[in-house]
This record gives structure tokens, C-alpha cells and sequence, in this order.
């Protein structure tokens, strides 16, 4: 059973990285191609991770790094941060942990950055998934847009739902996934009532964040997710009942 | 009946009494009912009942096949005995709270039995708790059991005052092990008995913010908050209200101060409304003598006779420096007094006759019981010598008025007079009917089990033993 | 004292009893099942339609098999098809021997391959899928080795059966022919990854 294209994934940023090129391209320039996206998604996780001393986001928080010194990437991600905490009142902030970690951001962010210099290569067809963070381009390997499952609140192995789509940046935060300290045996998330946020958008840091805020502010967070332009969602509560937008692309 | 009240009874120094060791009252105290041990069981039940319902919503709220992994078994079995230990110390501090239908129902000597035995299990259960939970997260999150003891404390509200709940618990089981107390001075070892309210306190916040069946507001959460809002009262009124309304109705006070014999005095004490106290004989109360040096300590020491209406009276061994403080006692002074508790007296009885056997200072309750069994008693009262017989007036007395056989016994354990009567023989031999009574023991710690032995031997069956003790 | 160990031992006989009786049925089923009672299911592929109905076969074993015990109450109201998937796992032991004779006769089928996919290590544990090959089909895929202690067993006592509803309730869908999962971290992708490698090593 061949395909075309080619499926790599690799464990970057303390999460899986899937790369699943779908265009009939010769193999070396696929391998080339993964490979450039793989050493970007290194390269962001050399600049923001937040577990290494070294990386210019703790220097940046340290105040050994000023920020008329710091890099592009990083004045970038800042600006958007503060944009995000401004759009989302307060709910997503890059500080809410004491120190600088734009985490909820980043991931989205590296990804999307992947998926559109993909594009700009001429891979047109292809799907990045960063730790649950999903942007799809084009058409599947099989020849149908892509199909997005959004995972089970409950049952990591299953789907409660289908998306699909041709231009989709589809980010998920659940009460599953807390940084790493997923294995919470306490009773869950800070704010109760969402037990997990899917956003459905086109810019997948963007839809991060919103995904995160979103999160945090508990049941509340399903009317402000309502009044979003430009974006869809779905939500599973704590109680197990399901919410989406009407123009979610939602298949089968 | 009148009694002649021209001798002060017991008095063998000299110094006068207004009151005289009998009875003043005119009539002899009725003969109380009998009281079965249907409260007794019937709090036993309802005990049983609530551990059984503080198990049920973890019951409840595990589906069946649930626990998939070793670390879910094992965390699994450490929330269950985190529900028995959460309940088992609300039970412990409710029989601490000297609440007045405990103390009827079960009697202080009783509940401090049963306070040991849950104290025990209670520790127990508290380190099944904590070992297992600590295993099974530390399995869960893959690391060692001394890092998830990090990650609790430094992550988790509420552990760190949970941890030390737990150091202080186990501080106060190690001090209540019985070698151990011993060598331990009184007051400290109750002053650390006491932070055991510290250990409810400390203990309360990481159940109701971790607690799997309790973090969830509903119903079982009001219910477990209901039952330590229960605790609480019953201990506010037990300790607090219920001493308060009694010492202010009756009010008492030292009348007179008399010696019994070289190391025995005997306390009368007067009040206001005694006609209306309700004790009865075989009773004590936990006395504090207000006045310095005897303020801060609270003693427990039998009534030496039965409510008459007009005094209580309480005699005491002297045998350290508060009891020595007693002597000194003025009159007028205002006592404190916390009661009356136990279960040592006639309305306990299973059968109509009964057989008494004191000694030393154990002559106190039975005294006071004498004047309250029915007709046709017996004593043995065994003294070391014929100086440590108190109270013998009253008891020839007694004798006479209540068709009480009394036997002194004195000598040493291994006199052969003691040593023949307490075998079963020579107790079947001088009370034939010896297994047929209800028999009341009050004495040193060895004269108590050497009885029971021969009492056991003599085939008295176990429920008509009664035993006056005062541990706690 | 003696009363006092009376009640310590009763108490741990009680509480091990209580967690043995909650203890999973199914995970042992699953384990004695999954490596060793899966082969011969290649025949609900048409040769023995009367064993389960097919679907069963192919769809079920993913979803069904590691999740009996998460989901108690809500397959029963909301898929009552699902319901019924979970009970055909032990007749499915119990056709094992006599279908094990059909295997030996099967010689003129198209071989079946059981292929087994490397083995992907993540924070819950190490999944690893085992793939059923029948010619050039994939007949079913299977999890051999479930992640431990995921969020499911700690949950367990959230889940409880706040599940069922009615009308937007979450339902379960099958995982297999999704491209990608959205907020999968770990442990989908994982599955997916050690999936991958035994399509990979099938053909």
C-alpha cells in the first residue's frame, strides 16, 4: 500500500511533531522539506522553551536579554502575546505563571510558520500536527480534504468528533493536558465547568491562544468563544455535553 | 427511718464534720431501675452504619472494572482508607467530647476502652492512607516516592498541614502506648493528648481539596462537612455548654475537709438545688478545685455516697502532689465539676444480687453504690493492713440497714487468707451463688485481675463483671 | 488491644476486597485475549459469517477492547450496537478452539499475518499496535500494550455516570480513518506512529 507523499514524526518541544506530507513530490525533496520543517520546530524550541536555562525566553525573563536585543522571533511572539491578553481579557497571559511562558502560543505558532513556508515551497498538500495543535492544507494522501478528529475528553483513544476541511488550523486545549504535569490526580483544571476547546480557525497561534483562554475561563468561556468573528469551536463540559458552532466543518 | 446522726462516721483523727458520713436524708435512696445495654449497642449500630456510608460514595462512584493498573488499585485502596480514617477520627473525637447521652449510654470507663482501640485503628489507617496514595501517584507520574512527597507538598494545597496532622497523630499514638506513658509526667502527656484537636484541624482542609468523593460540591460533601459540624457542636457542648449550665445551677462549693484515715480525706462539697442532681452511686465526676495551684487540672474521683440532697462527698488517697494539694482545701471554695459520668453503679446490673469486692481507695464507688443495690449484697473488702480501711463505720452500718454481708479481708496478696479466698473456690465457697451476681470490682490494678481470674474461674459469665477504671 | 487488631485486620481485608471487586474484569480479558485469541478472527472475514457480524470485527477492536471499563453507562443508551460488542469478546474465546481446526484448512485462503509495530514510548507508557493482514487487507488493528495510568484510571472517579444525557451528549467516534487527531498529544500519536510502522512492515 503506497502513498504518496511522505510521514514523519518526531518528538520536539516535549511533544510529538507529526509531518505528513501529501504531494507526489520526488522523495529527496520531501526529505528535505520535512527536514527543514523539523530543524524550525528546534529552533523554536531552542528559543522558547521555557525547561531549558539557556533559552533567550529565560534569558528574556531574567532581564539578561533586553528587548531592543532580542531576536525578530521573539519581539514577534511578545507583541502577540500581549495582543492575545488584551483580545481574550486577561484569560490567556503569558505571565500567569509568575514567569514569561507563552507556551500556549508558541506551539500554535511554530506550527502555522511550518505550514506556510511549506506552502511558499510549493507543498501545498500537507498536514503539521504540533502536540495536538493541527494545521491541514489541501488534500489528503488518499485525495480528500483532510480529516481532523478532535479527541475524546475521556477516552484517549477515541474521537468525539470530525472535521475536515482544505485551510484548517484546528487547536485543541483539554483539561487532559496541563503542561507536563499531565497526570494530575487532583481533580482538574483551575476554572471548572469546560472540560475541553477546540478552535477551528486560520492562523493556528491564534486559535491556540483563544483555545487556552477559553479554557480557563470555565463555563464562561462558551458564550465569549460565541462571540468570536472568524472562528469556530466546539466544547465538551465537565458533564459530558457537547457545544459547537453552527459553521463548524464538521463531517462524519 | 431516721439515722442517728450523732457520730460523724469515719473520722479517725479527731477533727469534726457537720455533716456525718451517713445519709442524711430521711428516706433511703430508691433502688434505680435497671438499665439494659440496648444504648450501648444501639450506638455501636449506628457507628457501624456510618462507616459503612462514609465508604459507600467511593463505592458509588467507581464503575466496575475501573481500576486497570496496579497504581489505580493501589490508589484506589488508598482513598478508601482515607474515607475510614476521616471517619474514624470524627468518631474519636465525639466520644472525646464527654457528651452527656454518650456518657450515660456508654460510660467513661467503656468509651476510654473503646477510645484506645480506635486510636489504634484510626493511626493505622491514617498510615495505610498516606503509604498507599504516596505509591500509587508516585507510580502514576513514573518517579520515586521521595519526589511525590516533593511534588504533594510543594504543589498541592493543604499537604503541608495534612503531613503534619499526620506527625502529630503519630506523636500521640506513640505517647499512648502504655510503656511509654508511664514514664511520661501526667500533664505532658495530656497536653499532648490535647493537640489531637490540632490533628482535626490541620487534617480538615486537603479532604475537602483532594478528597476524590468530597471536592465536588453535592451531597456528599455537605454530609461529610455536616458530620464535622456535629463533631464540633457535640464537643462545644460536652466540654463547654453542658459543664457551664451545670456548674451554674448547682453551684458547688468545699464545705469541710476531713481525714479518713493518715493518707485519705474526704471533700464534702455544697451546692445550691442538690436536691434536683441526678447521680447515681458508683458515679464520678471530674473535679477542678478553684483555687491555686489546683485551677488548671481536673481530676476524676468517685462520689463516696449517693445523692442525698444535701452534699456530695468524694475521698480521695492521697498519692501525689494534687491530692496532696486537697488537703489544704478551704472551705468555701468553689469547685468546678464535669459529670457525673460512668456506668459503674446499680442501674447497670444484669441480676438482682450482688457481690462487691473493693480495695484500698476502691471502697469509695462501692460505698456509694451500697446504699442503692438491692438488699442482700456482699462486700469483700480486701486492705493491706487494718490501717488502710476506710470508711469501716458506714460499712458496718450499711451492713446492718441494707442486709449487707461484708467480709474484710486484710493482708498482703500472698497472705494465705487472700490468696485462698480469691481462687474460685474460695470465692464459690464464702458466696455460693457467686455466679449468679452481678459482681463490682474497685481496686488496684493486680487485685482487679486476680479477681477477674477467679471471678472467670468461678464461672461468673463476663457481662455480670463489672469493672470501675479510670485510664483516661 | 485485641480488639483493636480485630478491627485493623478487618478494615484491610474489607478495603482490599472493595478494590479487588472494582478491579477490571476486562483488562485481564484483554490481556489474555489480545496476543494470543485475535488470529483466528479472520474469520467473520466471510468465511464464517455466523461468528460475529463483521463490523464488530473490524471496528470494535480499537475502541472496544481498552474501553469497556471507561465508558459503563453511556454506550448503553447512546450505541446500543456498542453495548453489544463488549459480550462477544468472551464468545469470541470460546470459538477459538473450534475454529482453530478452520486455520489448518484454510490453506487454499489468502494468508492471514498478524505484524506487530514497534513499540513507541510516551509519558503514560509504551503503545504498541498490532496489525491483522489478510492479502494486501488490513482486517483490524489492535493495542497490545495500553498506556497505564493515563488520565482515564485517574479520572475513573470523575467519570462516574455523568455520561449519559440526552442530546448533546458526547459520543465516540472510531479513530481509524481520521488523518490526524486535534489535542491527541501523546498517546494517540504514539498509536498512530507504532500503527504506521507495522502498515509499514506489512507491504
Amino acid at each position: 500500500m503506497t502513498r504518496p507523499g511522505l510521514c514523519r514524526v518526531e518528538q520536539i518541544m516535549g511533544t510529538a511533531i507529526t509531518l505528513d506530507l501529501a504531494d507526489d513530490l520526488p522523495p529527496a525533496a520531501l526529505h528535505e522539506l520535512a527536514d527543514d520543517v523539523f530543524a524550525w520546530m528546534r529552533e523554536v524550541d531552542a528559543r522558547f522553551s521555557t525547561y531549558r536555562p539557556d533559552s533567550e525566553v529565560c534569558r528574556f525573563d531574567r532581564g539578561e536579554v533586553l528587548l531592543s536585543e532580542a531576536s525578530a522571533d521573539l519581539r514577534f511572539v511578545l507583541e502577540a502575546c500581549a495582543d492575545l491578553w488584551g483580545a481574550t481579557d486577561g484569560f490567556f497571559d503569558a505571565y500567569a505563571t509568575g514567569r514569561l511562558d507563552p507556551s500556549g502560543f508558541v506551539k500554535g505558532w511554530a506550527a502555522q510558520v511550518a505550514s506556510d513556508r511549506l506552502l511558499a515551497a510549493g507543498a501545498a498538500n500537507h498536514c503539521v500536527n504540533a502536540g495536538g495543535d493541527v494545521r491541514v492544507r489541501g488534500f489528503s494522501p488518499a485525495g480528500a480534504p483532510w480529516r481532523v478528529g478532535i479527541r475524546h475528553p475521556w477516552d484517549a483513544m477515541a474521537t468525539c468528533l470530525v472535521l475536515t476541511g482544505t485551510d484548517l488550523a484546528v487547536a485543541t486545549s483539554g483539561v487532559y493536558e496541563r503542561g507536563r504535569h499531565v497526570l494530575d490526580p487532583r481533580r482538574g483544571a483551575p476554572a471548572s465547568g469546560l472540560r475541553s476547546v477546540t478552535v477551528v480557525g486560520t492562523d493556528l497561534g491564534v486559535a491556540d491562544a483563544y483555545a487556552t483562554a477559553a479554557l480557563a475561563m470555565g463555563t464562561p468561556g462558551l458564550g465569549w468563544l460565541n462571540g468570536l468573528d472568524d472562528h469556530t469551536h466546539a466544547v465538551v463540559t465537565d458533564d459530558a455535553r457537547q457545544y459547537h458552532s453552527v459553521g463548524l466543518p464538521l463531517t462524519d | 427511718m431516721t439515722y442517728p446522726h450523732t457520730h460523724a462516721a469515719g473520722r479517725r483523727t479527731g477533727t469534726s464534720s457537720r455533716h456525718g458520713g451517713r445519709s442524711a436524708a430521711p428516706v433511703p435512696p430508691q433502688i434505680p431501675d435497671r438499665r439494659g445495654p440496648g444504648g450501648r449497642r444501639l450506638l455501636g449500630l449506628l457507628l457501624l452504619v456510618g462507616l459503612l456510608a462514609s465508604v459507600l460514595p467511593w463505592w458509588l462512584g467507581t464503575p466496575a472494572g475501573s481500576l486497570r493498573s496496579t497504581a489505580a488499585t493501589v490508589t484506589a485502596a488508598g482513598r478508601i482508607s482515607g474515607l475510614i480514617a476521616g471517619y474514624l477520627l470524627l468518631v474519636q473525637v465525639l466520644m472525646m467530647s464527654r457528651l452527656p447521652v454518650l456518657e450515660r449510654w456508654i460510660g467513661g470507663e467503656q468509651m476510654a476502652r473503646w477510645h484506645r482501640d480506635v486510636g489504634a485503628t484510626l493511626l493505622v489507617a491514617v498510615l495505610a492512607h498516606l503509604s498507599l496514595i504516596l505509591v500509587g501517584y508516585a507510580d502514576l507520574r513514573n518517579q520515586s516516592i521521595l519526589a511525590e512527597v516533593g511534588t504533594l507538598l510543594g504543589d498541592y494545597e493543604d499537604m503541608v498541614s495534612a503531613f503534619v496532622a499526620t506527625g502529630i497523630m503519630m506523636l500521640v499514638g506513640l505517647s499512648s502506648v502504655r510503656g511509654i506513658r508511664r514514664a511520661l509526667p501526667y500533664e505532658l502527656w495530656h497536653l499532648l493528648h490535647l493537640s489531637s484537636y490540632l490533628i482535626l484541624l490541620l487534617g480538615f482542609g486537603h479532604q475537602f481539596t483532594h478528597g476524590a468523593q468530597l471536592y465536588k460540591p453535592g451531597p456528599v460533601r455537605t454530609g461529610w462537612i455536616a458530620l464535622y459540624v456535629l463533631v464540633v457542636a457535640a464537643l462545644l457542648w460536652g466540654r463547654v455548654l453542658a459543664p457551664l449550665a451545670f456548674n451554674l445551677r448547682y453551684r458547688l462549693r468545699v464545705a469541710d475537709v476531713v481525714a479518713e484515715s493518715p493518707d485519705t480525706i474526704s471533700i464534702y462539697l455544697t451546692g445550691e438545688r442538690l436536691g434536683r442532681l441526678t447521680m447515681l452511686g458508683g458515679q464520678y465526676f471530674r473535679w477542678r478545685f478553684l483555687t491555686r495551684g489546683c485551677w488548671w487540672q481536673s481530676h476524676p474521683f468517685s462520689v463516696s455516697a449517693a445523692a442525698n440532697g444535701r452534699w456530695l462527698r468524694l475521698t480521695v488517697k492521697v498519692v501525689g502532689t494534687h491530692t496532696a494539694d486537697l488537703r489544704d482545701l478551704t472551705p468555701g471554695t468553689r469547685v468546678w465539676a464535669e459529670g457525673p459520668s460512668g456506668t459503674f453503679t446499680a442501674a447497670h446490673r444484669v441480676r438482682e444480687r450482688a457481690l462487691l469486692i473493693a480495695g484500698g481507695s476502691g471502697i469509695t464507688p462501692i460505698r456509694a453504690m451500697l446504699e442503692e443495690l438491692p438488699p442482700g449484697a456482699a462486700l469483700i473488702y480486701r486492705a493491706r493492713t487494718p490501717a488502710d480501711v476506710l470508711l469501716s463505720r458506714e460499712l458496718d452500718w450499711l451492713a446492718q440497714e441494707r442486709h449487707t454481708s461484708v467480709w474484710y479481708v486484710i493482708g498482703s496478696r500472698d497472705d494465705p487468707g487472700p490468696r485462698q479466698l480469691m481462687s474460685p473456690d474460695g470465692l464459690r465457697q464464702l458466696v455460693p451463688d457467686v455466679a449468679r451476681r452481678d459482681v463490682y470490682l474497685c481496686g488496684p490494678p493486680g487485685l482487679v485481675e486476680q479477681s477477674v481470674r477467679a471471678l472467670r474461674g468461678a464461672g461468673v459469665p463476663r457481662r455480670q463483671i463489672h469493672l470501675a477504671t479510670f485510664e483516661l | 488491644m485485641r480488639r483493636a487488631l480485630l478491627a485493623i485486620t478487618g478494615l484491610a481485608a474489607s478495603t482490599t476486597a472493595l478494590v479487588v471487586f472494582k478491579g477490571s474484569p476486562a483488562a485481564t480479558q484483554v490481556a489474555q485475549n489480545l496476543p494470543t485469541a485475535q488470529p483466528v478472527n479472520p474469520t467473520p472475514q466471510g468465511v464464517d459469517p455466523a461468528a460475529e457480524p463483521p463490523a464488530d470485527a473490524t471496528a470494535e477492536p480499537p475502541a472496544g477492547a481498552p474501553t469497556p471499563s471507561v465508558k459503563p453507562s453511556a454506550p448503553a443508551s447512546a450505541k446500543p450496537t456498542k453495548s453489544t460488542a463488549r459480550p462477544p469478546s468472551t464468545p469470541r474465546t470460546t470459538t477459538k478452539a473450534p475454529s482453530a481446526p478452520r486455520t489448518t484448512t484454510k490453506a487454499p485462503e489468502p494468508t492471514t499475518r498478524r505484524v506487530t509495530g514497534p513499540g513507541v514510548d510516551n509519558e503514560y507508557g509504551f503503545v504498541q499496535v498490532q496489525i491483522v493482514v489478510s492479502g494486501t487487507r488490513i482486517v483490524e488493528a489492535v493495542s497490545l500494550s495500553l498506556p497505564s495510568g493515563g488520565e482515564s484510571d485517574i479520572h475513573s472517579d470523575d467519570v462516574s455516570s455523568r455520561y449519559d444525557g440526552t442530546g448533546g451528549e458526547v459520543v465516540q467516534k472510531q479513530s481509524a480513518n481520521v488523518n490526524t487527531v486535534s489535542g491527541a498529544t501523546e498517546t494517540s500519536n504514539s498509536y498512530k506512529q507504532s500503527l504506521r510502522g507495522a502498515i509499514e512492515q506489512a507491504f
